[in-house]
């Protein structure tokens, strides 16, 4: 039952939507609208596990005082507003909601400083309290703001969208960018004519390169455009052809040997 | 001769800190002058245009947002460049986003053109007067969901399967431009804007089990990958990276990120030859000197 | 530019050069910004599913009234069933009960396993064998018109370093 079950609902519904691809009428059809929908919700909370993960190795961290534990604060304070602000809402233009964010905010340093240089860690902890006590009394008692849980205006909640557009966008964008730094001084190691592939590598990398640059004499800018054109065209084309093809007869051979409960590592042990 | 050998030594070996310092000064000077470089359109984005360009008003095209910031510098420009021109052309634009921070990239991609939209413009000799666009009329945003490769089949079947609402919270049967639109041959085509997986699911479970034409933006290390679909017919075109990007600009007529762009990313690669030159003759002159030494 | 917006826009840069220091060295303010997108993005991510998944997908679908009656004049009562499934998930915590989160995940297995074989080999396979095929002129080999080994066109080249 604990081993045999899983294998055999793996091969049903594996069977039945193979079936189903072959054979659309329109009860399995039906069925078939109806999987999607419900696989979808049933992913969700497979979702909800990988933000719970991330909370307790938070947690972990600052109660074990691993490394780097004071930023796990950051993380996790980032989590929370976040969490706050896509639940509520603003009504106008009114401030009601900047005391409840500075207030959450300073209860987060205090915290920081109980933490960690703290004499009295009572006094600080119980400081932390009250602001935190007074920055939900004004979030519930002040109505120039509202809590929606059902409804999506915490979307359009401008403190939600600035923490996307003002901390998200730019950390992330810029991480990504730093990308470009490190392939720069990875390309002046790597792109050494050491031998004859080598020197074909540089070649090739040269002329992708500068396949749209203007400032090149005698008609050179044409000729380059050609030529990368023709590499990526064919050679390439025809390389990355086979990759393809090898993934897709790959993944089709895994998916039927997971349908057929030949491999089983996907289940866990036990 | 030992100093000589020292010169070349040292060029073989540059810290890559001067390497990065050197590219952001570079990146820097040429972002502050503006001057532009010609872009040369090429056929898989050429197409890409056409097609969008051959549509009458009041078409459907669906717009997937499939990517998250990290992609903003490539594939945000494109996201500019065809929703502008899609707009300005009165072609409605349902947007959807399967990739996690995906729907805010689209929130704000859709704010910023619909303020371009309100100004009057003459693209390509054409003059569009600026207009309102309206959530609901010239656009529909679904939002999120998790598991692209089902929700893409969902799609196939019918948008309120896994989209009974759009992003904020309206039911899609309350929104004018859904009235009558199903799946996806209500749609013209799926323009797949991209910095993952999610384009071989657009492939796979999308254009090959429903058939309808898909023009991708890929991020520019990711483009050498798709040319086999493209030589099969299975995507329509291809805008690769930045320069995609720029090249679709160029063909409407519209300069902005992506040109603005392409003047940085020139220098930039001619800051990195510069350094794979160097780096060369270090060391050719090295081994010489060591065959030499050793003769 | 009102106030408000000029501070956002202060602490946006302030991020980018704290992401951007990292070129010199690992350093604290670099810390700093990996750390508060990881946690921003965690609660993005937490907020786009309420919203956009589990309010319009299962909720709504589940209620007509009030939360706690949905049970009783629910529309769609049958929703439950992948709530509950959803929710055995979360046994993976318990050593004892992990065995039960097998069932979602076999559904979950099956099903895209079934839906991926017939859709790869088309598309993937098949399709890409059959262009490869398709675009070799064999003309080129019994016509008149001269043999174009390399032209961009030709599928040969293509099959040469394919093979």
């Amino acid at each position: 039952m604990k081993r045999q079950l899983p294998f055999v609902l793996v091969f049903i519904f594996g069977a039945f939507m193979v079936f189903q691809y072959f054979v659309p009428h329109e009860s399995s059809e039906w069925v078939y609208e109806f999987l999607l929908d419900w696989i979808t919700i049933i992913g969700i909370f497979a979702l909800a596990l990988g933000i719970y993960s991330l909370y307790h190795v938070s947690v972990e961290k600052i109660k074990f005082k691993r490394e780097n534990w004071p930023y796990s604060y950051v993380t996790l304070i980032g989590l929370f507003l976040m969490v706050v602000f896509g639940f509520t809402g603003r009504v106008g233009d009114a401030w009601g909601m900047y005391p409840v964010f500075v207030l959450t905010l300073v209860a987060f340093l205090m915290l920081l400083i109980q933490t960690t240089i703290a004499t009295n860690k009572t006094l600080w902890l119980g400081l932390c309290a009250v602001s935190l006590v007074v920055a939900v009394a004004i979030g519930l008692f002040d109505d120039t703001w509202t809590i929606n849980f059902m409804t999506q205006e915490g979307l359009r909640n401008s403190m939600f969208v600035n923490f996307f557009d003002y901390i998200l966008i730019p950390i992330l964008s810029t991480m990504f960018s730093l990308l470009a730094f490190f392939i720069a001084s990875a390309a002046y190691r790597a792109f050494r004519a050491r031998n004859l592939l080598a020197t074909l590598l540089l070649i090739a990398a040269l002329i992708v390169m500068l396949r749209f640059n203007p400032y090149m004499p005698f008609g050179l800018p044409a000729l380059m455009a050609d030529t990368s054109n023709w590499l990526m065209n064919v050679p390439n084309l025809a390389a990355q052809r086979a990759i393809v093809i090898g993934i897709g007869l790959g993944i089709v051979a895994t998916a039927l040997k997971v349908i057929l409960g030949i491999e089983r590592g996907y289940m866990g042990k036990g | 001769m030992s100093e000589k050998v020292n010169i070349f030594d040292r060029m073989m070996r540059i810290d890559r800190r001067w390497i990065f310092l050197f590219l952001i000064v570079v990146c820097v000077i040429t972002y502050t002058i503006p001057f532009t470089i010609p872009i040369y359109p090429v056929p898989e984005v050429k197409s890409i245009y056409n097609f969008l360009d051959s549509l009458p008003e009041d078409d459907i095209v669906l717009v997937a947002i499939d990517y998250d910031p990290n992609n903003l510098a490539e594939l945000h420009p494109m996201t500019y460049a065809v929703v502008e021109h899609l707009w300005r052309k009165k072609v409605k634009v349902i947007f959807t986003s399967l990739s996690q921070n995906g729907p805010g990239m689209a929130d704000q991609a859709i704010r910023d053109i619909s303020d371009s939209l309100k100004l009057d413009r003459t693209y390509n000799g054409v003059e569009f007067k600026g207009r309102e666009i309206v959530n609901g009329v010239d656009y529909c945003f679904l939002g999120y969901k998790p598991y692209y490769a089902l929700i893409i089949l969902g799609m196939g079947q019918d948008f309120r399967l896994h989209f009974p609402n759009d992003y904020y919270g309206t039911p899609l049967d309350d929104l004018p431009m859904m009235q009558g639109v199903i799946n996806y041959d209500q749609v013209d085509c799926v323009v797949d804007l991209s910095g993952g997986n999610i384009t071989d699911a657009w492939i796979s479970y999308g254009q090959g089990r429903f058939n309808f034409p898909l023009m991708l933006g890929l991020t520019g290390v990711m483009t050498a990958q798709y040319y086999p679909f493209l030589g099969s017919g299975q995507v329509k075109g291809i805008m690769g990276g930045l320069l995609g990007a720029a090249q679709y600009e160029e063909l409407a007529d519209n300069p902005g990120r992506a040109k603005d762009g392409m003047r940085i990313q020139l220098f930039a690669h001619y800051v990195i030859i510069l350094f794979i030159v160097l780096g060369n003759i270090g060391f050719f002159m090295t081994t010489r000197s060591k065959k030499e030494g050793g003769a | 530019m009102d106030i408000q917006t000029f501070l956002w826009m202060t602490f946006g840069i302030f991020v980018t050069m704290a992401t951007f220091s990292f070129l010199y060295k690992d350093n604290p303010f670099y810390k700093f910004a990996e750390h508060l997108v990881v946690g921003v993005s965690a609660g993005y991510f937490v907020i786009i599913l309420w919203h956009n998944t589990l309010v319009p997908n299962l909720f709504q679908k589940l209620q007509d009234g009030d939360w706690y009656m949905f049970w009783l004049n629910s529309s769609n009562p049958w929703y439950v069933i992948p709530a509950i499934l959803g929710v055995l998930m979360w046994t993976r915590f318990s050593k004892k009960y992990s065995w039960i989160s097998r069932w979602p995940m076999a559904l979950y297995i099956g099903l895209s396993t079934g839906i991926a074989i017939p859709l790869e080999m088309s598309n993937r396979v098949n399709k890409q064998l059959y262009a490869m095929m398709s675009s070799i002129d064999w003309s080129n080999f019994f016509g008149s018109e001269g043999f174009d080994l390399l032209s961009t066109t030709s599928g040969f080249a293509q099959l040469i370093v394919f093979v």
